[in-house]
Formats: C-alpha cells, sequence, structure tokens
C-alpha cells in the first residue's frame, strides 16, 4: 500500500508540475495565439491532426494553444482562490475560538447558515446578477463562498489547542497574544490549512471550469477549459475533441490536487505518529474525510 | 410606459418594503411572477421539481444502497487487493467533477456507442408507442443522469461504510460473537448493522453534492427539472424563477439535512437530549 500511494503521490506532483511549467510557458509553447481566428473558412472543425493535435474549434482556433492557455487560467483562479478561502477559514475560525463565549457561539451559529446553504447555489444566484465576469472576480467570488467547512474544522482545532498545557502554560508566563498566535498556535494549524489549501485548490478548479461550461463564469473569447467545453457543448457529437481534451485536463488536474492533499494529511499524520506525541493536537484533522466536494 | 411598469410591480418602494413583501409572498406560497414566461413562478417549479425528485430520489436511494453494499465489502477485509482496487477506482471518481463524468458518459454511451439517448426525459414519438415501450424509453432516459449522480455519491457513502465496517469488526462484541463460534458471515452480518449508524449521517452529507450534481448532470442531459430551469432563468435574467430556485433549493437542502439528523436520534438513543 505505502508503495502505491507514493506512486500516485509522484505522478500528481509530475503532473501539477508538468501543468505550471506548461502556464508558465504557454505563450511560447504554443503554436498559434489562443483567440487567433486561423481560417474560418478552411480550418473551422477540424479533426485532430498533426499540424493541429487537438483540432480546431468552430472559429478555426487551435483547441491545442487553447488549452494550453486555460491552464494559466485554471491554475491561477484555482491558487489565487485557495489561499483567499483557507485566509478567510483561518481568521474567522481562530479567530471565533480565541474571542470564546457569546462571541464564538454567535460566530458558529452564522458559520452553520453558510453551511447549510450549497455553494453551488450561492454561485449561481450571484452569476446570475452579474453581468461580465473576469478573473479577478471570480477568484473574489471563489474564494468568498465555501470556506465554511474550513472555518468549522479550524475553530474546533483552535479550540482543542487553547485547552493543550503548553498553551496554557505561554498564558500563564504572560506571553503576549500575537506572539502566542505566532509561535504556539499558527505552526500547529499550518498542517490543517495547507491540507484544506490543496483540495480548494481542485474545488475552485472544479468549479470555474464547470461554471464556465455553463456559460455562467468566463466569457469567450477567453481561452480557459470551461470556455472550451461551452463551445464544444452543442456540437458533443461531432467535434468531440472540444470536450475530450479540455475535459481530460480538468479531470487529471482536479485528479491530482486530491491524491496530493491524500497524501501531505498522511504525511503530517506519520509524522505526528513518528514523533509520538500523544496528545489529540491534530486529531480534529485526521478524522475528518477533509476533501470535501464543492 | 416605464413608470406604469415601475408602479405595478412596486419597484418604487424601498428596498426593505420590496423584501418584506417579497418574504409575506413567499411564506402564503407565491412565488412571483415569471417575466419570462408570463406565468406564476410556482406553476414552473411545480411542473419542474417531480422531475428533479424522480432523478434525485432514484440517485440516493441507489447510491446509498451501493456505496453501503461497497463499502461493507471493503471494510470486511480492509487492505485486501478487492479493498485497494475498489479504494482506487472510488478515489478516481470522488475526485472527478460532476459534469466531467456526466460528459464522459454522454459521449462514451450515448455518442459513440449509440447505446443510450443523449438528451431529455423520453424520444419524440414514444407517446405514439404502447405502455410498456414507453415505460423502457424512460428508463433508457434515466439510466444516464442517474449514472452521474450516483456513482459520485455512492463513493462518499462507501468511503464512511469502510471505516465503519473496519471499526465495528475489531470491537469487543464482535470478538464476543466470534468466540462463542458464530459463523462469519452472522458475526459480518451483526456488525455490518452495528456500523449502519454513522453512515445515516453521511445522507445528510451527500445531499449538497447531489444539488451540485443535479444542475450540471441536467444541463449535460437536457433534463427538464428544476436544475435546467434555474439556469435557463438565469440566461433570460428572469430574476423571480432564479431567487425562487435558490430559495427552493437551499429549503430542500436543509429540509432533508434536518432529516438525517432525526433519523439519526431515531436509531441511536444514545444521541437523544436526556
Amino acid at each position: 500500500m505505502p508503495s502505491a500511494d507514493r506512486r500516485g503521490l509522484h505522478r500528481s506532483v509530475a503532473w501539477l508540475g508538468l501543468l505550471v511549467l506548461t502556464a508558465l510557458a504557454a505563450p511560447w509553447l504554443s503554436p498559434h495565439a489562443p483567440t487567433a481566428q486561423l481560417d474560418l473558412l478552411t480550418l473551422n472543425s477540424r479533426a485532430p491532426s498533426w499540424a493541429h493535435p487537438f483540432g480546431t474549434d468552430a472559429y478555426s482556433r487551435d483547441v491545442f494553444s487553447r488549452v494550453l492557455h486555460g491552464a494559466r487560467i485554471s491554475l491561477f483562479v484555482g491558487l489565487a482562490a485557495a489561499a483567499l478561502n483557507v485566509g478567510l477559514a483561518g481568521v474567522y475560525g481562530a479567530g471565533a475560538a480565541l474571542a470564546g463565549g457569546g462571541v464564538e457561539r454567535a460566530m458558529r451559529r452564522l458559520l452553520e447558515v453558510g453551511l447549510s446553504v450549497p455553494r453551488v447555489l450561492v454561485l449561481l444566484a450571484v452569476t446570475a446578477f452579474w453581468d461580465q465576469l473576469s478573473v479577478p472576480s471570480l477568484v473574489f467570488l471563489l474564494g468568498a463562498t465555501g470556506w465554511f467547512p474550513v472555518a468549522r474544522i479550524v475553530a474546533d482545532a483552535t479550540a482543542a489547542l487553547v485547552r493543550q498545557d503548553f498553551v496554557v502554560a505561554a498564558r500563564a508566563t504572560g506571553v503576549p497574544a500575537l506572539r502566542l498566535l505566532r509561535m504556539h498556535l499558527i505552526p500547529h494549524l499550518v498542517p490543517l490549512l495547507s491540507v484544506s489549501a490543496t483540495f480548494e485548490v481542485a474545488n475552485a478548479i472544479a468549479l470555474e471550469t464547470g461554471l464556465s461550461y455553463l456559460g455562467l463564469g468566463l466569457q469567450p473569447p477567453t481561452a480557459s477549459w470551461g470556455t472550451i467545453l461551452h463551445d464544444g457543448a452543442s456540437t458533443l457529437g461531432t467535434s468531440w475533441w472540444l470536450t475530450v481534451f479540455p475535459g481530460l485536463a480538468t479531470v487529471l488536474t482536479v485528479l491530482a490536487c486530491h491524491a496530493l492533499g491524500d497524501a501531505l494529511r498522511d504525511l503530517f499524520a506519520a509524522d505526528h505518529v513518528a514523533t509520538g506525541s500523544t496528545t489529540t493536537l491534530l486529531s480534529p484533522v485526521l478524522p475528518v474525510p477533509p476533501a470535501s466536494r464543492p | 410606459m416605464r413608470a406604469t411598469y415601475r408602479a405595478r410591480y412596486g419597484f418604487d418602494d424601498p428596498l426593505i418594503v420590496q423584501y418584506v413583501r417579497w418574504l409575506g409572498m413567499l411564506l402564503s406560497g407565491d412565488l412571483g411572477w415569471s417575466t419570462w414566461q408570463q406565468r406564476p413562478v410556482l406553476t414552473m417549479f411545480a411542473e419542474a421539481l417531480p422531475n428533479t425528485l424522480l432523478l434525485v430520489g432514484v440517485a440516493m436511494t441507489l447510491s446509498v444502497v451501493c456505496g453501503v453494499a461497497l463499502g461493507a465489502w471493503q471494510g470486511a477485509h480492509p487492505g485486501s487487493l478487492r479493498d485497494r482496487v475498489a479504494s482506487t477506482v472510488s478515489f478516481v471518481v470522488y475526485a472527478v467533477p460532476e459534469f466531467g463524468l456526466a460528459l464522459g458518459l454522454l459521449l462514451i454511451f450515448s455518442e459513440w456507442l449509440h447505446w443510450l439517448p443523449a438528451t431529455g426525459m423520453t424520444s419524440e414519438l414514444s407517446m405514439y408507442q404502447p405502455v410498456t415501450a414507453q415505460w423502457l424509453d424512460r428508463l433508457r432516459h434515466l439510466i444516464l443522469p442517474v449514472l452521474s449522480l450516483t456513482a459520485i455519491a455512492s463513493t462518499i457513502v462507501a468511503r464512511y461504510q469502510r471505516l465503519a465496517m473496519r471499526d465495528t469488526l475489531s470491537l469487543p462484541f464482535v470478538q464476543t460473537a466470534r468466540a462463542y463460534g458464530l459463523p462469519e458471515s452472522r458475526v459480518r452480518r451483526q456488525a455490518w448493522r452495528a456500523s449502519l449508524l454513522p453512515v445515516i449521517t453521511v445522507v445528510g452529507l451527500i445531499l449538497p453534492s447531489l444539488v451540485t450534481g443535479t444542475v450540471f448532470v441536467e444541463r449535460v442531459f437536457g433534463w427538464p427539472g428544476m436544475g435546467m430551469l434555474l439556469l435557463d432563468a438565469i440566461f433570460k435574467r428572469d430574476y423571480a424563477v432564479v431567487t425562487a430556485g435558490i430559495v427552493l433549493g437551499s429549503a430542500m437542502t436543509a429540509f432533508a439535512a434536518a432529516l438525517a439528523d432525526l433519523a439519526r436520534e431515531a436509531a441511536d438513543p444514545r444521541l437523544r437530549p436526556a
């Protein structure tokens, strides 16, 4: 089992690394501009060939170039949204647990309200009233929604930490609040936050692609995996390459993020066992199947 | 012209007045008037709701049954070959986005193999066919959307059931049963029944995933349910329908989650408030 896990980890890291390189080098790697209409009359909706490995779409654009440029958008949206998301969850969750008392109860109630509404419905509601979604506004939307589950886990973990002897001792000796946070609390929350962030990258990428596929996310002619899928939706039977290539790219990327998240979690858990600490410190991290789907 | 419309729909009133009026209408079961289809929003949802419930109901039942079966089968032999294979497959299915799975199934089974129909609930001319053929036709339309939803939801259930089964099998009462010489199949059955409790919670957990799934799956397969209605309304800028759809969707999720909580208490007396 461990060797199989390692292989999965290596593969996912390799794929994500390749993706990052591709995204960075997309302008030099792609044979054509992502929005260039090469020849509307003779080059539209061509099946994959040597000249156009992923075929061309109805506007004679090179799908290979579009998928490469789509990697930039997917990665940027995924990373930025996950950072915002986990940042919000960390501040809110830790803040609630540290505030304690009535404030904590009120903040937890608010969290439960947020948790009860499915994320996709919130996103649909907002996109319905939002005319043109740009990449930054999409990042903001994805970052601002769906952080409630992570915030709850962070709140539970912080509440458990605050009760630990070393935190009580630090407080008793008069360690200032900021130093307590920096030296004692944040280092213990890092594993939890980094695992959550990895899964959130997957969620954000899947949601960006999904919304754009529905026609509600990024708008044409932007080349994102979702907008390519959207272009291909009406001609699925004839131009399958418009669905297969961006679809595979999305699925593989999301899978790789999940595999990386699982591996990171196991790594932290093994670390925890190896150091022989018997505290239940990480327990808020471990039993949760944290890959909460959007 | 503009002024008459503003007055008729009450857009002149302050926002808070409009909001309270909307709340009042909502409570009395009036979801408003669709500017797109020129008919009450309520009747539009009344038409779409049964289709969605059919899809979600079948998918939910199947995913609980399949998930529990798969999870128990895996959990009985943790670490075995079949456990590892099933875990890998369910990891992959779990991580795939809803639209990815739906599009894949559509492409393979409908566009390439032509085994199953691609869109809608019925074929165009099926109403002229005998009754049994009509039912068969509807069933064939149901397979792919239900399969997409079930595949993802059942992996969530299976994950929980696998752990629950594994943990239960190490409990003292199972040891006792084995020590008494009960046949292994009976031991398994008893352990399985005891391991079912935590799984009830999962039903509440798979709901948001099913809601998400319905929106995408209905779009991919052209299934005339609530998800399609909501998406169409967004494109037609019909805000009465959009708000109603979101309120209904959230309310149904919350209601079902509450039901799952109640079911858990009913099944496990230890959880009841003393």
